[in-house]
């Protein structure tokens, strides 16, 4: 599917770009026309016209909502008061937005219409009074939060995954030490994904993997030394490459939840796919590598993150310089790491330089390979 | 410090007593964990950001493991006492989308502004706004509801 074609995939950012005064003419009429035809996400839609609403009420002709956003968000009702706007120009009472005059327009509106008065009480009672009677139970524990919570049964596979996640973002840790201290890449064969999820695992005879230094021999020389080749499941080639003894064992970690956050190395740079949601940290700025997400096929012919997940990764979405908004890279990021769901991660560890490195992601959508 | 404000957000929002304890106790778990990187004054804002999250994520997973009755988010309290006006309020409020109903208690409770809850929610301030007015109306339809049976 296309980018610069609106489908279920992608309607969202069109209307944020819509939101935000960026789409083109051409594509607003296909917006319009996906709306009529997808009645289905009307509350999405709803969002984004109550903001379009807001914005067309503002006085200012030359106030775009965009600049209305910057300003701290002046969006709100303006102009004469009347039946049909009068419940904004309460909410917007409430909430401290009106300056004096309008204040006055409105009580003098309020006091030719009861039935108006009756709302603005009624309005009023939506402001939420805290129960302060409530309160924590024990605050003493939470003195000692961490280990009282690590140690409940009810959070310990929640801890158990926690682990794994963290134990799998040291392992690339480990991978990011210089390249020629590095192993070189290895290529696990299938029997490597069987189900097994021991750690440890004593590599077994029949799990050969390709003998580096006879591949390197073999590599195109514009190939990058360290990367992750991405393939399908159904192009995936078995490859009978002899046992290397310096690698003893095979680690598999199970991704059994999604990550929250995953780091792994592409192209001699360290590429961090990040899923903010869960961790946001404020006024953190938070780094997608676009260049696995770039449109066209790279030169070398393998294929790209956005190649295997589908096509309508757009790049921008993971540029935050060019898309800023956290919602999309979240989005993106969901979507990237959404996939890795149930999926195996295999680790060789080299005894001679004691480190560990991902030979493999075996993912129900996809596999990453170590390759040659 | 910030205990029993995040309890009470909690609780409105999971409606489960014993779950507004364990994710308010995870919440500062978190949080102790990345002390060395909270700006002492933005605490209060990442221990409710934090909180956010933290529910999102139970969410997720009990989704994900089917035993999340999503319903019951949802679902008015059931009550005898209609004529309180506090337990028809309470009611408004939980008949409210979760997004709404967050940002209303962030707002109301908590007194943070747009900027602030948009951080905490990852939303645009806008978007907040528009959340927040749409909650209103939404509370304020229930009232007039309620108020015709009565």
């Amino acid at each position: 599917m296309s980018k610069d074609q609106i489908h279920i995939e992608n309607y969202e950012a069109w209307l944020l770009d819509y939101a935000e005064g960026t789409l083109s003419k051409a594509k607003i009429e296909q917006l319009f026309a996906f709306m009529e035809n997808h009645p289905e996400f009307r509350d999405d839609y709803e969002m984004v016209f109550e903001l379009d609403f807001l914005d067309r009420i503002l006085p200012d002709e030359n106030l775009t909502l965009d600049s209305s956003i910057k300003s701290n968000l002046k969006v709100t009702p303006k102009g004469e008061i009347n039946s049909s706007n009068v419940e904004d120009f309460i909410i917007s009472d409430l909430e401290g937005l009106l300056n004096n005059d309008e204040k006055a327009a409105l009580n003098e509106f309020l006091l030719a219409n009861p039935m108006a008065k009756k709302d603005q009480k009624l309005f009023e009672k939506t402001i939420l009074q805290p129960e302060l009677d409530v309160i924590y139970p024990n605050k003493e524990s939470l003195k000692k939060a961490a280990p009282i919570f690590f140690l409940s049964n009810a959070n310990y596979s929640r801890f158990a995954v926690a682990a794994s996640i963290l134990l799998l973002i040291g392992f690339f840790v480990f991978n990011n030490s210089p390249k020629t201290e590095k192993l070189k890449v290895a290529e696990v064969k299938s029997e490597l994904s069987q189900n097994n999820d021991s750690i440890n695992e004593p590599l077994e005879s029949g799990n050969k993997i390709q003998d580096d230094k006879n591949v390197e021999k073999n590599q195109n020389d514009d190939l990058p030394k360290e990367y992750i080749e991405v393939n399908p499941k159904k192009e995936k080639v078995e490859n009978d490459g002899q046992s290397d003894p310096s690698r003893s064992r095979i680690i598999k970690l199970k991704i059994k939840e999604n990550p929250s956050q995953l780091f792994f190395n592409f192209e001699n740079q360290q590429i961090a796919y990040v899923d903010i949601k869960p961790e946001i940290i404020p006024n953190t700025d938070y780094y997608m590598g676009e260049e696995l997400a770039q449109v066209e096929p790279k030169s070398n012919g393998f294929k790209t993150i956005n190649e295997v997940l589908g096509n309508e990764i757009d790049r921008r979405v993971f540029n935050t310089e060019e898309s800023p908004k956290e919602g999309r890279l979240v989005a993106a990021a969901n979507k990237v790491l959404g996939k890795l769901f149930d999926s195996e991660i295999v680790v060789t560890h080299d005894t001679i330089s004691n480190k560990n490195e991902i030979a493999a992601i075996h993912s129900p959508f996809f596999d990453l390979e170590r390759n040659k | 410090m910030h205990a029993d404000g995040l309890y009470r957000f909690m609780l409105k929002k999971s409606q489960d007593e014993d779950l507004a304890k364990d994710l308010v106790q995870e919440t500062f778990s978190k949080v102790w964990v990345k002390r060395d990187n909270v700006d002492f004054e933005k605490g209060k804002s990442y221990l409710f950001s934090t909180a956010f999250n933290t529910f999102i994520d139970h969410t997720r997973r009990q989704s994900k493991f089917g035993d999340y009755d999503e319903e019951k988010l949802d679902r008015p309290q059931e009550s005898h006492h209609q004529s309180d006006l506090k337990d028809i309020i309470n009611q408004a409020l939980m008949k409210l989308p979760d997004m709404q109903k967050t940002v209303l208690l962030l707002r109301d409770y908590e007194g943070y502004d747009y900027a602030e809850i948009g951080k905490i929610t990852n939303l645009s301030e806008s978007q907040v706004k528009v959340y927040i007015f749409r909650a209103r109306k939404e509370m304020k339809k229930y009232l007039v509801s309620i108020d015709l049976i009565i």
